[in-house]
């Protein structure tokens, strides 16, 4: 609207106008502040990660009122981030490949195959996700003893796909399970007609068609198994097996005065997760509302 | 839903902070094996393994609480390299852990064997229920075989049922440290009586200064000041009835231990506001910064005061209440327990025997961790900081165990026992609970352990 | 609750009550490739989840401290003695209090968040990213950075406080039993409401706007078309935000560690956080296991009654 059409406008559209001005800035006034309480702890441990000492200045919380670069390099080398940051993909990357292949077998079969016990069956997968790891962390102790697993990698990798560490097979499944069937049964059907067996219709036709569903699973399995810590912690226990997370507390733990170094050591730990959400960000929020939109 | 428990963030060297080995009385483990039957089991073991020679390099596994200061956690991982270096049989691989997380892993590993040495205090709480089912090994061979002179008393600690199961750690007193310069600056002398205490308190609080830097928020310092009034009061004899005898933890002098420190001391506003929310490390950083002119707590932070203030700093004991006789808690700062299915115990030994060493006391105890160890040290050689000459000269003569000192009572005391401390206090200092109604519960804790076989025989 | 665990789709926990789906009247897949379509899932879920589960169950059921090789079952006792434990009950009233507030605080700002958002605003994909940046962290993390902010001696808030000259107002926030547990609440809610705005935004975007066009057309006021057009069309998500939140409300745990260990006192102690202290630092790991499934049971119970409600809201 140019400044000729208001000097003409009558006094309702003014009224109006102005109406709709105070309402766009209520709006985002709104949306603000609650964006810039988000943000603000964010902010925080950004700018103490790059502080001079704070026991020496005194005054943690004042932002960015000093920039020291070498916080990061000395939480790298005294943290012992780097090897523990290869400890965590160790166990992260068969994380996410088993629990996306599995929940995607596991879906797939529990929403288009048909065979007595099914419903029990996934009932039995979801209520997988009410059970807290605490209630489960004693007696995995010794089942992983028994197993012969403990201190060994997969001690934290096979429990997690399960889903004892989070994002596991009751919630790949659930959504796996979800996404297949929302697939319209006629590509199947097509797909047999043009002579695929069951297996073929699987990884020729629908697997490929739920490739969207498995990212979205993929960036959970990947945060949750990047955030875990008890099961590395309590089953994979020697210092030269720690992962970021256990290790992040450890450092944490011991340096409650350095809170430089503290907030440096988050900020390694929490940039890759907070990258990886900001370019996948498309892919999680679909992971997550995965369903919703349909109601 | 689930998300995975974070665990404790407070790193705490004390190794008497955490409390065990007790509970609800309508919850009793029905049957324990009597410990007789372990005691002898745990006795062959060594025997066994002695005639089995190791051959390689043996890994042994050691679990302790970690250093607060970072650099003094360092430096001890060094003392362990110093010493995989000079012994190529033996490798020791040391897991230092945040206190509560030591508890909650050793409590799952423990069992499977993959723990050789642990640190953790010699209470009934912890060293004793380790004792009672039967997951420490006989120490008295390894004692016999390397001549150990610990002090009669601290082996007494570390005795289970007959067995000796530990190797005392440090003595440790708990008392008040203070910036010699704020007091110099008032001409103020340490005090001897509360009278001259709570002037001083008094004109530090003028000053806009914070006397006595008390962080309650881990909960378990709380436990230490209640150590520091109630010994003044009642001495040794007196804590002896309340441990081993039948005086009751709610009479007149429990209520005033409890009354001065966490009613009066809070009301009259000694500490930083709201201690139940200041941390231990953060309490202890204002007395660092010079914003606190004392702070509470024990020997074991020597090192680390040492390391982060440039002003002189000066120890007292708790001093005397309405004429009382003062007595500094002081006792084993906890101590080092083998597994009894450990399967390298003559290495565990050795190694404990190298930390024992004059050698390793001298170049490592004394002058880097200012830590004294239960046995008669000879410090000639020795340089020390003027601060820990102060406790050596305080503690090493008496070695804490004379009539003169009382007990830091929660290494002492069964878990729930120290549970009511910890809860209690922080009540005491919000004022949701009264002195009187805090010591009333910390007797009926008290007789339910008792009943239930959880507290000290008088040794 | 994380957004990892928490992201279980609406859509998918709908089709929970579409028990018998397409597939009804096919012939029987054969056994083979159900097999090796479940049999690794169910092996490894069996094996990790269910085994320790059950171990958990037998804990309940008796008398062990941790260490002692035998563990002696005292039927339901341990069951009993909670019914008479002041401290459980203590804890699960605050349950109840985490589950009424970290329940309407997030789903209340969420959902307004989201309907502006969805009414037309810029940024909008920018603002959805920032309000869930939270929910992504790790709880260590919040803990740490909310511990900052409380801070009674150099905390961000109380330097706000006093800068602003409400210097009363200042206080050691989580040291002061009638703020301990708001203020830890505050945290959670803060790491969780992001994660309602995406849901709730999620569902009003499959809202047709015809819809809320022809209420306006038939003169429904705002209210009138939140209650009989927006809310009717994210019933499912909202249900299945609800079941999250409430589930998670029972069992909370870390949050509260890492900030005041149900400190002070027993003011911010819940469930959860007892039985862990009754099992590892008491030594009471089946007096433990039987709080833990006390925990368990009342989140089967909760989710399978919003589940029935929504169902029969669903056939009405």
């Amino acid at each position: 609207m140019t400044a000729g059409g208001i000097a003409v406008s009558r006094p309702a559209d003014r009224v109006r106008r102005r109406r709709n001005l105070a309402f766009a800035v209520a709006k985002y006034a709104f949306l603000g502040f609650w964006a810039l309480l988000c943000l603000l702890p964010m902010i925080l441990i950004f700018s103490t990660a790059f502080k001079d000492p704070t026991i020496e200045t005194g005054n943690p919380f004042q932002l960015f009122s000093s920039v020291r670069f070498e916080n990061l390099v000395d939480a790298w080398t005294l943290g012992n981030f780097g090897r523990y940051f290869m400890n965590t993909i160790v166990i992260m990357v068969p994380v996410v490949l088993g629990v996306v292949a599995l929940s995607m077998l596991t879906g797939y079969a529990l929403a288009r195959f048909a065979f007595p016990g099914r419903s029990l069956l996934f009932f039995g997968f979801v209520l997988g996700l009410m059970i807290p790891f605490f209630s489960l962390m004693i007696p995995l102790y010794y089942n992983l003893r028994d197993y012969g697993l403990l201190d060994n990698p997969l001690a934290v990798i096979l429990p997690s796909i399960a889903g004892a560490g989070g994002t596991g097979l009751p919630l790949g499944i659930f959504l796996m399970r979800a996404f297949f069937l929302d697939m319209p049964d006629e590509l199947a059907d097509a797909a047999r007609v043009d002579g695929c067996d069951e297996l073929g219709v699987f990884t020729k036709v629908m697997a490929p068609l739920a490739l969207p569903g498995a990212s979205a699973l993929a960036v959970l399995a990947f945060m949750s198994a990047w955030n875990t810590f008890l099961l590395p912690l309590l089953y994979l226990s020697g210092e030269d097996s720690r992962t970021l997370a256990t290790g992040l507390l450890l450092f944490t733990g011991g340096r409650t005065q350095e809170l430089e170094l503290t907030a440096a050591g988050t900020l390694i730990m929490i940039a890759p997760v907070v990258l990886f959400f900001l370019l996948f960000q498309r892919q999680f929020i679909r992971g997550l509302t995965a369903g919703a939109v349909k109601g | 839903m689930k998300r995975l428990s974070a665990l404790s963030i407070t790193a705490v060297l004390a190794i008497a902070a955490c409390g065990g080995g007790s509970g609800p009385p309508t919850q009793r483990p029905a049957s324990v094996a009597p410990p007789a039957s372990h005691a002898g089991q745990a006795s062959q073991d060594p025997a066994a393994t002695a005639s089995t020679a190791p051959t390689g390099p043996v890994e042994i596994t050691w679990l302790v609480g970690i250093a607060e200061d970072p650099d003094i956690d360092k430096q001890a991982q060094a003392q362990v390299q110093e010493f995989n270096d000079s012994h190529p049989n033996i490798q020791v691989k040391r897991e230092a852990l945040d206190n509560d997380q030591l508890r909650t892993i050793l409590q799952t590993r423990i069992g499977a064997g993959d723990v050789d040495l642990f640190g953790g205090d010699t209470g009934p709480g912890f060293g004793g229920v380790y004792a009672k089912a039967g997951l420490l090994a006989d120490l008295a061979p390894a004692y016999e075989k390397y001549g150990w002179e610990t002090f009669d008393w601290a082996k007494a600690r570390c005795t289970y049922a007959g067995v000796l199961s530990c190797v005392p750690g440090a003595v440790e007193e708990v008392g008040i440290y203070y910036n010699k310069t704020m007091f110099d600056e008032k001409s103020f002398e340490e005090p001897q009586t509360l009278e001259e205490f709570r002037t001083i308190m008094d004109a530090f609080k003028a000053d806009g200064v914070t006397p006595l830097a008390f962080g309650n928020q881990p909960q378990w310092p709380a436990g230490h000041q209640f150590s520091m009034t109630l010994s003044n009061i009642i001495g040794r004899e007196g804590l002896d009835e309340k441990l081993y005898g039948d005086s009751p933890w709610n009479d007149e002098d429990t209520v005033k231990a409890i009354d001065i420190y966490f009613r009066e001391f809070q009301e009259a506003g000694y500490f930083p506001r709201d201690p139940n929310a200041v941390t231990y490390e953060d309490a202890n950083a204002l007395f660092y910064a010079g914003k606190a002119a004392m702070v509470p707590t024990g020997t074991w932070l020597v090192a680390e005061i040492t390391d982060n203030t440039d002003f002189e700093v000066g120890f007292f004991p708790f001093p005397s209440i309405d004429g009382s006789k003062i007595a500094p808690p002081a006792g084993l700062g906890g101590g080092s327990f083998v597994a009894a299915n450990s399967d390298n115990k003559d290495a565990a030994f050795e190694f404990l025997d190298w930390l024992l060493s004059d050698e390793v006391t001298k170049k490592w105890s004394l002058p880097v961790f200012n830590t004294i160890p239960a046995q008669p040290v000879d410090t000639t050689g020795v340089e020390v900081s003027p601060l820990f000459q102060q406790v050596l000269d305080d503690l090493a003569e008496s070695s804490g165990e004379t009539s003169d000192f009382g007990y830091n009572i929660d290494v002492l005391t069964p878990a729930g026992f120290n549970e009511q401390m910890f809860t209690g206090f922080q009540e005491v200092l919000n004022g949701t609970i009264t002195p009187q109604e805090q010591a009333d519960a910390l007797q009926e804790e008290y007789q339910k352990a008792k009943a239930a076989g959880e507290t000290l025989e008088r040794p | 609750m994380t957004g990892s665990v928490a992201s279980v789709s609406a859509g998918a926990f709908e089709r929970i009550t579409r028990r018998r789906g397409r597939v009804r009247g096919r012939r029987q897949t054969s056994w083979a490739l159900v097999a090796l379509f479940v049999g690794p899932s169910l092996a490894l879920y069996v094996l990790f989840m269910i085994v320790p589960f059950i171990g958990t169950l037998q804990l309940s059921l008796s008398a062990w401290d941790g260490f002692a090789p035998e563990k002696t079952p005292v039927g339901l006792a341990n069951y009993q003695a909670l019914l008479g434990d002041e401290d459980f009950w203590r804890a699960l009233s605050n349950n109840v209090v985490w589950a009424v507030i970290g329940t309407a605080a997030p789903i209340a700002i969420g959902l307004a968040l989201a309907i502006v958002l969805w009414s037309g605003a810029g940024f909008r994909t920018g603002f959805r990213a920032i309000y869930f940046l939270p929910v992504i962290l790790p709880v260590v993390v919040i803990g740490l950075v909310w511990g900052w902010i409380y801070n009674p001696l150099f905390g961000v808030l109380n330097t706000a406080l006093e800068a602003v000259g409400l210097d009363d107002w200042s206080r050691g926030w989580l040291g002061d039993p009638d703020t301990a547990l708001v203020a830890v609440l505050i945290a959670a809610i803060w790491s969780t409401f992001g994660f309602c705005v995406v849901m709730f935004l999620a569902g009003l975007q499959g809202i047709d706007l015809n819809l809320v066009d022809a209420a306006k057309v038939d003169g429904a006021n705002a209210w009138q078309r939140f209650r009989h057009v927006l809310l009717p069309g994210i019933a499912p998500v909202f249900t299945f935000v609800l079941t999250i939140t409430l589930v998670g409300a029972f069992s909370v745990f870390d949050i509260v560690y890492v900030m005041t260990r149900g400190g002070p006192g027993t003011a911010t102690e819940t469930m959860a956080g007892y039985a862990y202290k009754m099992a590892f630092n008491r030594n009471f790991a089946g007096y433990g296991s039987a709080i833990s499934m006390v925990i368990a049971i009342i989140s089967l119970v909760l989710a399978v009654a919003l589940l029935r409600f929504r169902e029969r809201g669903r056939t009405r």
